[in-house]
């Protein structure tokens, strides 16, 4: 018994040194720096230009090798073109509709799972942007919103599987997922410029990176929710892992992936603002001028049809995740539906209702912009006072 | 099962087969293999090594047609066993063969090959897919195989109407009852025609009355089906109702394997008495586990071959001679006299 008591109390003796043990070299490390080198000034900038000198050069070069260079006619160049033809084209589409059809849309599309009421909402929020006459930046931001949640999702949906089937991939994945959305974005826009020039192509691909994350995120979340049950069952049914992911993890999870999908767009809806930077004009480009000039009513009147846009695509992204089948309309319903929308599309062009009526625009906004003005002129009083406690005291 | 039973002629070959199976959890199982195989208690070995022994040294063969139940309470390693016999997860020793193929040693070709054509499982919470139609739930065994669309749904519609779901194929599982669901993952594992079920604890999440009623489904179903299965319970009444031959496994090995009888009137150890004891027995024992083969007596009386023996007991009491056993297509398939019961009853005090 005291035998075993003292060899416990030694190896105790050991583990102590043992858990320390890299506190303790890390110490006597530092010390030893210290004295040898007398780094105690400033803080070594030993990787000074080490990261930022390449990318530099690389920024001087591309200017000259735009024309010429491989990497660039062979890839960046006719990527960048494809991705403004599928943005010009979304857009003219849009455009081309008879204004009615979007906002009749928009309510069907969420009238097939969700309540009447949020169908009508949401379609009268399509119907806003219209209204203060800010229908053709909205179309603007739509399309490039369009064409950047299906690249996320294109991109995305692999990823996340990947990460789901191999988790040494996923360890990978998610401290450059974090990066992803940590870095300022105007960091990665510079780049973008780099490598895409001006304009919305840029706008498009940086608005892609901020906004993927949780698209994969949620996709790896959501295959890995899947009951261990089902997909034990598929496997027992001899399928193939390809056949177990298409017909069962992958449906399964899609509720999960169709939340990741929504977030993804108001993530991409969240930096629109700052894509402007970038060239990406509508309503982001709105809402620089309108604060350029301290148009405080038509910025309000801008930021809530951004506020419009992102109701209108959260309600259609949770109406596609249906959990209850069996309450979806009929095959016909659908058709019916779909019938309809087409014909009242050849009705608009027949009667000529294609562009958006000019009811209001955003001068109904306007009295906002007095009542600043007012508010600073008359209330001085007030604001002055706050204003000198606010900078005097902090 | 009861009717399948032959109780004269001795089974030729297993159709599945256990010899020796090892199932150890955690990384490095090698040291804590050899002290499971050296009989170190299960506490000890998770205690110096870290790894959990879940199955040890577990041998048994199953006979074509014949229902073989394993027993055993939660922790005990039933589960752990069905899933290492079907491969869904690999021993860690041992090999299982199935029509005398190694079934541990093929490549995931073979594997699937063979779970398509000759095994399906049937599991506790029915693992349905909650975003295909019933339909689709009992035809997705052919549809993995390249049946067209046409002939599965043919195909399903037959199993639904044969586990009782004829007129459901367009429901969603979720609108379906619990004890409907699993005729869902019953019919699903029928579709394909196996050779060999597992049913993974299948009536377990189901209330009592429902589970009587499914366990008599499958009897029905078997007395015409003849599958070869391997059933997981923890239930002893559901074992004896079921089993052609139970193993009770306790800490990961068996205690102890046989017809209900044998475990009943011989138990093996103290933790299969524990079972036994409070068993009912005329409650729980059936005709067929007390028949002889019919040899040409005079019969007073039949019964059938699923019926209790206090209810036997009645129809013994009135009848003069014995009384004959019928199957459920009424064809005389044994014979009951006063002894046998009398030997049940024996066993009872």
């Amino acid at each position: 018994m005291t035998a075993t008591s003292t060899t416990d109390l030694t190896s105790l003796e050991a583990s102590w040194m043992e858990r320390y043990r890299h506190w303790i070299l890390l110490a006597v490390g530092v010390v030893a720096l210290q004295a040898a080198f007398g780094w105690v000034e400033a803080f070594p900038a030993l990787l000074d230009n080490t990261f930022s000198d390449p990318i530099d050069s690389f920024g001087r070069w591309q200017q000259s090798a735009r024309r010429t260079h491989w990497l660039f006619t062979g890839l960046f160049t006719p990527l960048s073109t494809g991705v403004g033809w599928a943005l010009d084209t979304v857009e003219s589409f849009l455009l081309w509709l008879p204004w009615f059809i979007l906002p009749l849309g928009v309510f069907l599309a969420v009238a097939r799972s969700q309540s009447r009421k949020v169908a009508l909402v949401a379609g009268l929020a399509m119907l806003y942007p219209g209204l203060v006459g800010l229908w053709e930046v909205t179309i603007d931001t739509l399309a490039l919103m369009t064409i950047a949640v299906f690249f996320s999702v294109t991109i995305g949906v692999p990823m996340g599987i990947w990460g789901a089937l191999r988790p040494r991939a996923e360890k990978i994945m998610r401290p450059a997922l974090d990066a992803m959305q940590t870095v300022p974005a105007p960091v990665y826009f510079l780049p973008m410029l780099m490598l895409f020039g001006i304009g919305r192509v840029p706008a498009t691909f940086a608005t892609v990176i901020y906004a993927l994350p949780p698209v994969v995120r949620l996709t790896t979340l959501g295959i890995r929710e899947v009951a261990g049950q089902a997909v034990e069952a598929s496997e027992m049914f001899g399928a193939t892992q390809r056949q177990t992911m298409l017909k069962v993890q992958l449906p399964m999870a899609l509720p999960t992936i169709m939340t990741g999908v929504t977030q993804t767009i108001m993530m991409a809806l969240g930096i629109v603002v700052l894509a402007t930077l970038l060239g990406a004009g509508g309503l982001g480009q709105e809402i620089m001028e309108t604060l350029s000039q301290r148009r405080t009513g038509r910025g309000i009147a801008t930021g809530l049809a951004v506020v419009a846009i992102a109701m209108v695509l959260d309600r259609i992204g949770r109406a596609t995740v249906v959990t209850d089948r069996a309450s979806l309309p009929s095959r016909r319903t659908t058709l019916i539906a779909a019938g309809g929308l087409v014909g009242l599309t050849i009705v608009g062009f027949v009667t000529g209702l294609t562009e958006f009526p000019e009811l209001w625009d955003t001068k109904v906004f306007d009295p906002i912009d007095d009542a600043v003005v007012w508010a600073r002129d008359n209330l001085s009083w007030l604001t002055r006072g706050f204003n000198d406690i606010v900078v005097g005291q902090f | 099962m009861a009717v399948e039973q032959s109780q004269d002629a001795a089974p030729t070959t297993a159709r599945l087969a256990a010899d020796g199976v090892f199932k150890v959890f955690g990384a490095k199982p090698e040291k804590a293999l050899e002290m499971a195989a050296a009989g170190v208690p299960r506490d000890e070995i998770l205690r110096s090594t870290g790894n959990t022994v879940a199955v040890r040294d577990v041998s048994f063969e199953v006979t074509p047609g014949e229902t073989f139940v394993v027993m055993g309470l939660s922790g005990s390693g039933k589960s752990t066993l069905v899933r290492c016999i079907a491969r869904l997860t690999d021993v860690t020793r041992g090999t299982v063969t199935i029509n005398d193929r190694d079934l541990t040693a093929m490549n995931e070709l073979e594997l699937r090959e063979v779970r398509r054509k000759q095994m399906s499982m049937v599991f506790q919470h029915f693992g349905l897919f909650p975003h295909r139609r019933v339909i689709d739930n009992v035809a997705y065994g052919l549809e993995i195989q390249g049946v067209p669309r046409e002939q599965r749904h043919a195909k399903a519609l037959e199993v639904l109407d044969v586990v009782g779901l004829g007129g459901w194929g367009d429901h969603y599982p979720q609108q379906l009852s619990g004890g409907m669901q699993q005729r869902v993952g019953l019919g699903r594992a029928l579709a394909v025609e196996p050779e060999i079920l597992f049913f993974d604890e299948p009536f377990s999440a189901l209330d009592p009355l429902i589970r009587r009623e499914m366990q008599d489904e499958l009897l029905r179903l078997q007395a015409d089906m003849h599958r070869t299965i391997m059933f997981i319970t923890h239930d002893f009444d559901e074992a004896i109702k079921l089993g052609d031959r139970i193993a009770i496994m306790k800490d990961g090995e068996f205690d102890q394997i046989g017809t209900a009888l044998e475990l009943l009137a011989n138990p093996a150890t103290d933790y299969v008495r524990e079972f036994t004891e409070d068993v009912s027995r005329i409650k729980v024992l059936t005709a067929w586990h007390v028949m002889k083969p019919p040899a040409g007596e005079a019969i007073g009386a039949t019964v059938g071959v699923n019926q209790p023996i206090d209810e036997i007991l009645v129809v013994l009491l009135a009848a003069e001679d014995a009384v004959g056993v019928e199957d459920l297509s009424g064809a005389l398939v044994g014979v009951v006299d006063r002894e046998a019961v009398i030997s049940v009853l024996d066993t009872e005090s």
